[in-house]
């Protein structure tokens, strides 16, 4: 049963949402929506999902890491107890071959893991572990997102069985439908019957432009349709995850693309990565004169990071860098323009400027789409 | 009421859009995905 894919996973689901109703109805003065979370994640997690043993050890070490780190180990420097959270991930992205850490979805739960460990002060308090381990293993977004941040999520908790009504299952249903329109009508059109149409290997320009615009639109309507079942799913039951897409054609400048592309990836770069190595280089005393220096590294790093996190293969790296050097452009544009007290298009009608930043932007994060979908000809 | 048509004429096209893109692109008794390099496929056959 493939998530997201295989029709059983869909009536699966509409099974775990159902008990989660007749729990709030039966039960729902003795059990908590937490503990229906947490316990309806372990049960999906242990009888369908791959590998659940492995998943199962590699959640008791994040619950056991995180509490050390929030409650014993509060010395230890953020890095050091990040890196440890990160420590499997990082050996699976780095092909060391151990069977218990190769499992879908181990990305996703270090992440979690991480924003809740980097945001202990403001948590530490309010931490619970049923509520830990539903947030980490959420059905829904277990495989690849949206990540959502616990202080959101135990919000949704808190509010408890009334969060389960009509206009929840109105709602997710409608989210269902568009995603299951996205990624099962337009990504599957767009895959048929154009990018199957052009040879990948193919060096003539004309088919890698087709292949380039074709992989754009196929990945926004796969991955925003994916992200639009994830959510939808999560609203049914009780829990509204974060916004995934925000219109990211219409973006003016490489920053802005992450703010409206895979969102969730976005932001958690830009408050647990982007931030502290800002921060870092803002104390380091040969750089305090160089602040456009230091944005730039901090931008350059972050995405490099991405681009290596979806894996170690050139394409992906090249792809992250590329990326990076695009905001590290726009960024450097802009201070200049700042500097000099005017407009980045000065002299240029607003819907002119607006419509041309419009079109470069979609034609550069096209090409680094393309070099990330692996298709790109001279990049393998 | 300009708002009630909007929203009905907006679900028709995409009940629409959807029953007749699933007939159409997928075996119905077997809903799957085909498309080569799909996100989920992506996470989930890398292990």
């Amino acid at each position: 049963m493939l998530p997201f894919a295989d029709i059983e996973f869909y009536l699966l689901f509409a099974v775990l949402v159902a008990a989660m109703y007749a729990l709030k109805a039966i039960a729902g003065k003795r059990i908590t929506l937490a503990q229906a979370i947490a316990g309806i994640s372990l049960l999906y997690t242990a009888l369908y999902y791959p590998k659940p043993l492995q998943l199962l050890l590699f959640t008791v070490y994040q619950c056991g890491l995180t509490w050390l780190l929030l409650f014993r180990w509060r010395k230890l420097h953020g890095l050091v107890g990040s890196l440890l959270l990160a420590l499997p991930m990082v050996l699976v992205k780095l092909n060391v071959e151990v069977d218990l850490l190769g499992f879908a979805g181990i990305s996703y739960i270090t992440f979690r893991a991480i924003q809740v460990y980097l945001d202990g002060e403001q948590l530490r308090e309010r931490f619970r572990f049923v509520d830990f381990i539903g947030f980490l293993l959420f059905t829904p977004s277990l495989l690849a997102g949206p990540i959502d941040r616990y202080e959101r999520f135990k919000g949704d908790l808190d509010a408890g069985w009334s969060r389960l009504n009509g206009a929840a299952l109105i709602a997710g249903w409608e989210l269902i439908l568009l995603g299951a329109l996205h990624k099962f009508v337009l990504a599957e059109l767009v895959d048929r019957y154009w990018l199957q149409r052009f040879d990948a290997a193919s060096t003539m320009t004309s088919d890698m432009a087709a292949n380039m615009y074709g992989y754009a639109v196929y990945l926004y309507f796969d991955f925003a349709g994916y992200s639009l079942l994830a959510i939808g799913l999560g609203r049914m039951m009780g829990i509204a995850l974060p916004a995934n897409f925000d219109r990211p054609w219409l973006t003016q400048n490489a920053p802005e693309f992450w703010r409206r592309w895979h969102i969730s990836l976005g932001d958690w770069l830009r408050d647990y990565f982007f931030r502290p190595i800002y921060k870092q280089l803002s104390s380091t005393a040969a750089l305090r004169a160089w602040p456009l220096l230091r944005q730039n590294i901090a931008l350059f790093s972050t995405f490099l990071l991405m681009g290596c996190w979806n894996g170690l293969q050139a394409h992906y790296i090249a792809s992250g860098a590329l990326f990076g050097l695009y905001s590290v452009a726009y960024n450097s544009v802009l201070h200049r323009a700042r500097k000099q007290r005017r407009e980045l298009w000065a002299g240029w009608p607003s819907p002119v400027a607006k419509g041309l930043s419009i079109l470069i932007m979609i034609n550069l994060a096209s090409f680094a789409l393309y070099l990330f979908s692996g298709r790109f000809p001279y990049l393998h | 009421m300009k708002q009630r048509i909007l929203r009905i004429a907006k679900w028709t096209v995409i009940y629409t859009a959807l029953g007749l893109g699933m007939l159409w692109l997928h075996d119905p008794r077997s809903v799957s995905m085909d498309a080569a390099a799909s996100a989920v496929k992506f996470v989930y056959q890398q292990f």
